[in-house]
């Protein structure tokens, strides 16, 4: 059984966020709901100064807080490694939101699978296939586009980043690219003292 | 720990701090009558006081319930918390409150109107105590539990749940014993002012280890104490929480005649700065950048 896992090159993001488009095209998600974007730092001081681009997602922890928080169990682990919510548990108590210290979950709320991604009241044929799979109340994250990744597909950020600076991969497998590129550029993972052993990790 | 400093943002796509906003009043009126209730029914059931249990557990089992029900997204679902029990903090605390509410129940109605033989009146009266205590701390081990959010993350948050809860337990039952139980009993009226006295310096001993440890901890601790402290919720913070609810309790407590209105005045300054800790923990509540250490 694979152990999907993400690298992502700081050195080749361009800060287009054509994951976040991709990302919101492949899974409707609502108004004000994001499951992976990009966040911009600057560094340095005028006049030597520049612009890093840092994309954000659920880091799929094998140590996942949002899991062992919540008392439920709808939020779980697949066979592959993969963090999911089932939406027909979850009871919408915010716990897993606050337990996230990467801040990548999101609760959804009722306005803003009526209010529709134009904010008039009124759906898009795009919105009205999509957001029936989505429970008001209850708590979203990224999939990891499991149900692409089960048919052999990279997840939709993936595919669609026009730098490669995605790369989507079985972290068990010695000669995949991300395990490659974990080992030759000392690939890191975010916030790695809270010892929640995220599955995606940087590279420089 | 970063030697950078970062800013809070909000929903904006930059890298900083950033606060939790998932959790807000209706979680911290939760937690407030969980603990305040747990802690006036654990007071109360010591002195065999029916009135004060039973408010106690109104607090617990109405109240309590009824603004969690407010916070929940699927209140239809509530009965679901139960099944983490394993891990969850919130499953643990779901299941000592339903123990609460049973057999806090069963064993107030067996004081008003003795039914049960002295063996199962004693087992009742120990579960129904056991559970109420883990009402009381379950709400800290709630927030200490999850990494994520700095300022929660401390080992002291338990013992804060239980010093308030108890300091809240005290503070009702003055209030609601004064001219009851506690008029054939000045030794223990004067017990009980003295032990809320100690309780306020306590309280206050605690939330600066609290917040000493928050600080140095990490950066966002240290952030979320300096919104404490300095900054935006410095104010309210100062106010309600240090001078209302420690000094004009801990005053009032110490030099006030025990009177309907001055015992009244020492439960609604206790309850305010009880309250308002809260609803300040759940707006400092940060995040730290998910990238602190990048270099580039």
């Amino acid at each position: 059984m694979p152990r999907w896992g993400m690298v992502i090159d700081l050195k080749r993001c361009i800060g287009c966020n054509a994951c976040t488009v991709a990302c919101k095209q492949e899974n409707t998600t609502p108004d004000g709901i994001l499951w992976t974007k990009v966040v911009s730092e600057e560094i340095g001081i005028y006049p030597n100064v520049t612009r890093a681009y840092i994309p954000l997602i659920c880091n799929h922890c094998e140590d996942a807080p949002c899991e062992r928080v919540c008392p439920t169990k709808a939020t779980y682990h697949t066979d592959d490694g993969i963090v999911l919510v089932d939406e027909k548990k979850c009871i919408g108590c915010g716990a897993c939101v606050t337990a996230c210290p990467y801040k990548n979950r999101i609760k959804l709320h009722k306005e803003q699978l009526q209010r529709g991604l134009f904010k008039i009241g009124v759906l898009t044929p795009f919105e009205k296939q999509g957001y029936p799979r989505f429970v008001a109340g209850t708590a979203l994250k990224c999939t990891f586009c499991h149900e692409r990744v089960a048919n052999g597909l990279d997840p939709a950020c993936v595919v669609t980043c026009p730098t490669e600076a995605r790369v989507f991969g079985n972290l068990d497998d010695p000669s995949s690219k991300v395990r490659r590129l974990i080992q030759a550029r000392k690939g890191y993972q975010p916030l790695s003292h809270l010892n929640t052993r995220p599955k995606v990790f940087y590279v420089e | 720990m970063d030697s950078k400093v970062y800013n809070i943002v909000g929903e904006e796509f930059q890298l900083g701090y950033r606060h939790q906003d998932v959790w807000g009043w209706k979680i911290a009126l939760a937690f407030f009558f969980g603990e305040v209730g747990a802690g006036l029914f654990f007071i109360s059931a010591f002195f065999g006081f029916l009135k004060g249990m039973f408010i106690g557990w109104l607090m617990v089992s109405v109240c309590k319930p009824t603004a969690l029900f407010l916070h929940l997204g699927v209140p239809i679902r509530f009965w679901r918390a139960i099944m983490g029990l394993k891990n969850s903090w919130i499953s643990k605390g779901l299941f000592a409150s339903v123990l609460f509410t049973g057999f806090g129940a069963i064993h107030m109605l067996n004081l008003y109107r003795p039914f049960l033989g002295e063996g199962l009146s004693e087992l009742v009266l120990w579960i129904s105590i056991i559970a109420c205590f883990w009402v009381i701390i379950y709400l800290g081990f709630v927030l200490s539990y999850s990494p994520s959010i700095a300022l929660w993350n401390s080992g002291l948050m338990p013992v804060i749940s239980l010093t308030y809860g108890l300091l809240g337990g005290i503070t009702m039952t003055l209030l609601f014993g004064h001219n009851s139980f506690l008029l054939d009993m000045p030794e223990v009226l004067r017990m009980l002012k003295y032990l809320e006295f100690g309780l306020v310096l306590f309280c206050g001993v605690i939330l600066v280890s609290f917040l000493h440890g928050a600080a140095y901890m990490s950066n966002a601790g240290r952030r979320s104490v300096i919104l404490l402290l300095k900054e935006r919720y410095a104010p309210w913070f100062i106010f309600f929480v240090l001078i209302v609810g420690f000094a004009m309790t801990g005053v009032l407590i110490l030099v006030g005649p025990v009177s309907l209105g001055v015992l009244l005045a020492v439960a609604v300054a206790e309850l305010i700065g009880d309250v308002a800790l809260k609803l300040l923990l759940f707006k400092t509540g940060l995040y730290e950048p998910v990238l602190t250490h990048s270099h580039f």
